[in-house]
């Protein structure tokens, strides 16, 4: 091996990524090559220097208490229904934006959910099936908390912008596209303490909501339905319908969608 | 009896806070942001832990939450442009110049001696954040390049070439701290 050819492995042997070959192949050169050792031997002490000088903080004690302390507050929070201070992720707030409920399309004739058995088909895909979209972080580990495609449909097909905003209360664990009645919705899962909440947004073309009583949030009109074991909610935001879906009656719903306000 | 999922959870990902920490100040350059971004980063590994699958490394699950919450989060709130001319800087430059000292007596102990720590630390934060991310994750943490690779979320060849891009602008910058340090002055001696 030349010189040349040692320091080419140069990092990755330092790295110790090189292959075991490489390894023996350059340990063999700077055992007879002086200067190579040397710069070998800088470069891991470099490496091991930098290390040394950036250890561990000493603060991480008091912070690992605080943690412990967070999770516990928080799974009280849950087991006993309280609202746990979760921090929405600037895109769970945009699919509180986008919460619009696009509620169904024209067929759907009043008294449709009121006067039949049906139940609305919302209130069916929050149960079922609308939890088991395309996962957009079926891959939780990445934490994305929607995929490029929803994001493209909220941006270009809806024009809705995602906020940077925070609020408190629900976090999403969840997002996908659900179509209702042929009707093309995102669809964001929440959860509220424990209870999931449904968030979908569509356009608001061709839905048509009866049934629901207006209601004023602040300068807003939302659109409220008191359901058997559910409770619903809509508002309109540029060309998107946003409807909240969830089966818990007590659950403050207008306050997912603060942020929606600004839009 | 059957451990509690916290018990598990502070056992397996608990005992990775302080490396997440010092990781987290590097990158955020604020203790307070740091501990922000560790806090929220085990929450949401908490809330997650069924997901996580039991025996593979949770070191670098960890960091990779902390990894995707910090490009998320914090870093959108001073994103510049980063433009880094690394044209000058010869792949053994550091090495080079302390050669050039001559063989006096071991030049590269005297230059370690008068890098202080806090010299390291600014000069990691100095580094543009492209590359800061992956020298802290290999330096520091000690990740393969492929675990980097997934962290990060890169192709591992960027990996390799934003880390030997960061560590020649890391050895730029500690030269230059130790010659303000008086480093040269002395080695002359």
């Amino acid at each position: 091996m030349t010189c040349e050819e040692a320091l080419r492995h140069l990092y990755d042997v330092i790295d110790k990524e090189a292959s075991q070959y490489d390894v023996e192949e350059v340990q063999k050169h700077l055992a007879e090559c002086k200067s190579c050792m040397a710069r070998y031997e800088f470069e891991e002490m470099f490496k091991a220097f930098v290390k040394d000088k950036a250890a561990p903080s000493d603060k991480a004690d008091k912070l690992k208490h605080r943690i412990l302390d967070k999770i516990d507050e928080e799974s009280e929070g849950r087991s006993f229904g309280k609202l746990g201070p979760f921090r929405f992720s600037a895109v769970a707030i945009a699919a509180a934006v986008a919460l619009v409920l696009c509620v169904g399309a024209s067929f759907w004739a009043a008294g449709y959910y009121r006067y039949t058995k049906y139940i609305h088909p919302f209130e069916q895909n929050h149960f079922n099936g609308g939890w088991n979209i395309i996962p957009a972080n079926a891959d939780s580990e990445s934490f994305q908390p929607c995929s490029p495609e929803i994001m493209k449909f909220i941006s270009n097909d809806l024009s809705m912008t995602l906020g940077d905003v925070q609020t408190v209360g629900y976090y999403m664990v969840d997002s996908g596209f659900d179509d209702i009645r042929d009707h093309h919705f995102a669809h964001f899962k929440f959860l509220h303490g424990n209870m999931p909440v449904s968030l979908y947004v569509g356009k608001k073309d061709g839905v048509e909501m009866p049934g629901f009583e207006e209601t004023k949030v602040g300068n807003r009109s939302v659109y409220t339905y008191d359901g058997d074991g559910f409770q619903m909610m809509y508002w309109y935001c540029g060309k998107s319908i946003l409807i909240a879906v969830s089966e818990d009656k007590t659950m403050p719903l207008p306050e997912i969608i603060p942020a929606v306000y600004s839009i | 009896m059957k451990k509690t999922k916290k018990e598990v959870f502070e056992k397996e990902a608990m005992v990775h806070v302080e490396a997440l920490h010092r990781t987290a100040l590097r990158m955020t350059k604020n203790e307070n942001d740091a501990d922000d971004l560790v806090q929220e980063t085990l929450l949401k590994a908490y809330r997650f832990w069924d997901k996580f699958e039991q025996g593979s490394n949770c070191r670098a699950w960890l960091f990779k939450i902390m990894t995707n919450i910090f490009i998320n989060n914090y870093r959108a709130k001073s994103r510049s442009p980063q433009v880094v001319d690394l044209q000058d800087v010869d792949d053994d430059f550091l090495f080079g110049q302390l050669s050039a000292l001559g063989p006096s007596d071991d030049p590269e102990r005297h230059f370690f001696a008068k890098v202080f720590d806090d010299d390291v630390k600014k000069a990691i934060e100095e580094l543009p954040e492209d590359f800061r991310l992956v020298v802290v994750l290999s330096f520091l943490e000690g990740f393969s390049y492929q675990e980097i690779a997934d962290i990060v979320g890169l192709q591992i060849g960027t990996v390799k070439s934003r880390l030997h891009r960061g560590r020649k602008l890391l050895q730029k910058a500690l030269w230059e701290y130790a010659v303000r340090n008086g480093f040269i002055k002395e080695a002359a001696k």
